[in-house]
């Protein structure tokens, strides 16, 4: 009778070893990696960055406007309506937006004809032999929330050099049919640096223009 | 913006003009027929490129962009100003074939010259954006015809005539120019005006000296040049023919030296010459103003739609 209980109970002794082993095995199983280790390891949880995605800019939507002194006194603005290029942007801001912009100076615009011709005309711009100015990034670095210095380098009046423009990204709208996303960007150049030199000597026109432009890009998938 | 006056339009007119009023007015000087026949044309050449580089700096050979043209042209001018008056002092007979040489000469550099820049080693292209080889011959061939044919008249018209023409016609170009809104070209057509005016009033108290053929030759060139340059490089909103017919007008002078015309009186005849001259210059004027009058309305009531 002895012997007999003794051999149950190391029957039981057996078993719930077997079991112990198989729930120590079943711990350790693929899908169970995760919890284990972060009950190890306590360092934070990194998600993998987005893949950029390439915009191409809505015409309609961006514009370039520009300040410049003029005489001395007033500050009169301006603005360049055909502008066009692409963006190549991660939607979470994990990266640096890439910029290749063109802005087509015949579409310059300032509520006066006559200063429009002036502008495009060989006094300045000179359009007809330089149409465009166009801006290629070179990279970037942050400042902030979803802002950055980009640095590229800016062609105008046939002239190219490397600029830095404060850059934010002022929103990502997504839907199930499209996506878009938005940049402002802010920076000044001095147009002597470009061969427009007429009336920077005798101030007749100020030397430094401030530029700001909005951008917005379709997603193109 | 007065400084710009003074330094663009006022000085150089000063210059160009004082040039000629002193070849023209001082006795010593006013022998020297060779010398009176090139300060026309060598004048308005001084007060053009004074005036292209008050305000752009001086241009480049080769140059880097198109608009330096206009200076360079004003260096040409001057040039052929001196080249132009080898072919005979004014007021003597056309000494064949010196002048034809010059003519075709100076046509030949005008088609040839942005080759010529090419060799020297800039680009190879075109005067002025949107012309070509054409517009390279056209204005060359512009230059030959256009010198050879008034050159009759520079011999026939000595004295004030030119002068007043020239002032005329450059005077209306001047506003042509600002219509299509380029300065620098507006003031090297003040300043070709003004020192056309000037060597009217020397002319008249001169003893009536000819502006001579080299005098000729550098107006043609400049007249050939600053019309197309405007026309190829600006937005003028008016219609191209316009620079063409004011550029174009002291041709009218070839039909008045008709002998029917030519029994008027003295004054009847200047009189003639420069209503009809400024008939022409201002009838392109005109087409110009109008043209720009009604963009500006249509910008001022229809521009934010």
């Amino acid at each position: 009778m002895f012997q007999r209980r003794s051999r149950i109970v190391r029957g039981l002794l057996a078993v719930s070893l077997l079991g112990s082993v198989g729930i120590a095995a079943g711990l350790s199983a693929p899908g169970s990696n995760e919890a284990s280790a972060a009950t190890a390891n306590p360092t934070p949880v990194t998600t993998p960055a987005a893949a950029p995605l390439n915009f191409k800019l809505d015409p309609i939507h961006c514009m370039a406007l520009f300040r410049i002194h003029h005489v001395g006194a007033g500050r009169f603005w301006g603005m360049f309506d055909d502008v066009s290029g692409t963006v190549v942007y991660p939607e979470d801001g994990s990266a640096a937006p890439a910029f290749d912009v063109t802005v087509k100076v015949e579409s310059v615009h300032t509520g006066t004809e006559k200063l429009n011709r002036t502008i495009a005309g060989p006094q300045f711009f000179d359009a007809k032999e330089f149409e465009s100015i166009r801006f290629v990034s070179t990279g970037g670095t942050s400042t902030g929330d979803k802002t950055w210095d980009i640095t590229g380098d800016l062609t105008m009046h046939g002239v190219t050099k490397p600029i830095t423009a404060k850059v934010e990204c002022t929103g990502v709208a997504a839907n199930p049919v499209q996506k878009k996303a938005g940049f402002e960007a802010i920076f000044a150049v001095k147009r002597s640096d470009f061969g427009m030199n007429w009336g920077v000597k005798n101030k007749a026109l100020g030397d430094e223009v401030r530029l700001v432009v909005g951008l917005e890009g379709d997603w193109v998938r | 913006m007065i400084k710009t006056v003074i330094l663009s339009m006022f000085l150089p007119i000063l210059a160009g003009g004082g040039l000629v009023a002193l070849c023209w007015l001082l006795p010593p000087l006013r022998k020297w027929k060779w010398l009176s026949g090139v300060a026309f044309g060598f004048g308005l050449a001084v007060g053009g490129f004074a005036s292209f580089v008050a305000e752009n700096g001086v241009p480049p050979f080769p140059p880097t962009e198109r608009k330096q043209w206009i200076g360079l042209a004003a260096v040409l001018a001057g040039v052929f100003a001196v080249l132009g008056s080898l072919t005979g002092s004014a007021g003597k007979e056309r000494s064949w074939p010196s002048t034809e040489f010059f003519a075709v000469l100076a046509g030949v550099v005008v088609t040839c010259l942005p080759f010529i820049t090419h060799w020297a080693g800039g680009d190879l292209q075109p005067y002025f954006s949107g012309s070509g080889p054409a517009d390279q011959i056209a204005m060359g061939l512009a230059v030959t015809v256009g010198f050879l044919a008034l050159d009759r008249i520079v011999e026939a018209r000595a004295g004030a005539t030119l002068p007043l023409v020239f002032f005329i016609t450059f005077a209306g170009l001047a506003p042509i120019a600002d219509a299509a809104s380029w300065i620098t070209l507006t003031f090297l057509f003040a300043v070709a005006a003004g020192i056309s005016l000037i060597a009217a009033v020397a002319a008249r108290f001169g003893g009536s000296p000819s502006i001579g053929r080299g005098g000729l030759l550098a107006t043609v060139i400049l007249l050939v040049f600053l019309p197309t340059a405007g026309y190829r490089q600006t937005y003028g909103d008016f219609p191209w023919w316009a620079w063409g017919m004011a550029a174009a007008a002291p041709l009218i002078l070839l039909p008045l030296e008709h002998p029917w015309l030519a029994k008027l009186p003295p004054w009847g005849g200047l009189t003639l010459r420069l209503v009809l001259v400024a008939a022409i210059v201002g009838t392109a004027v005109v087409v110009v103003l109008q043209a720009g009058a009604g963009a500006d309305a249509a910008n001022d009531y229809g521009g934010f739609n």
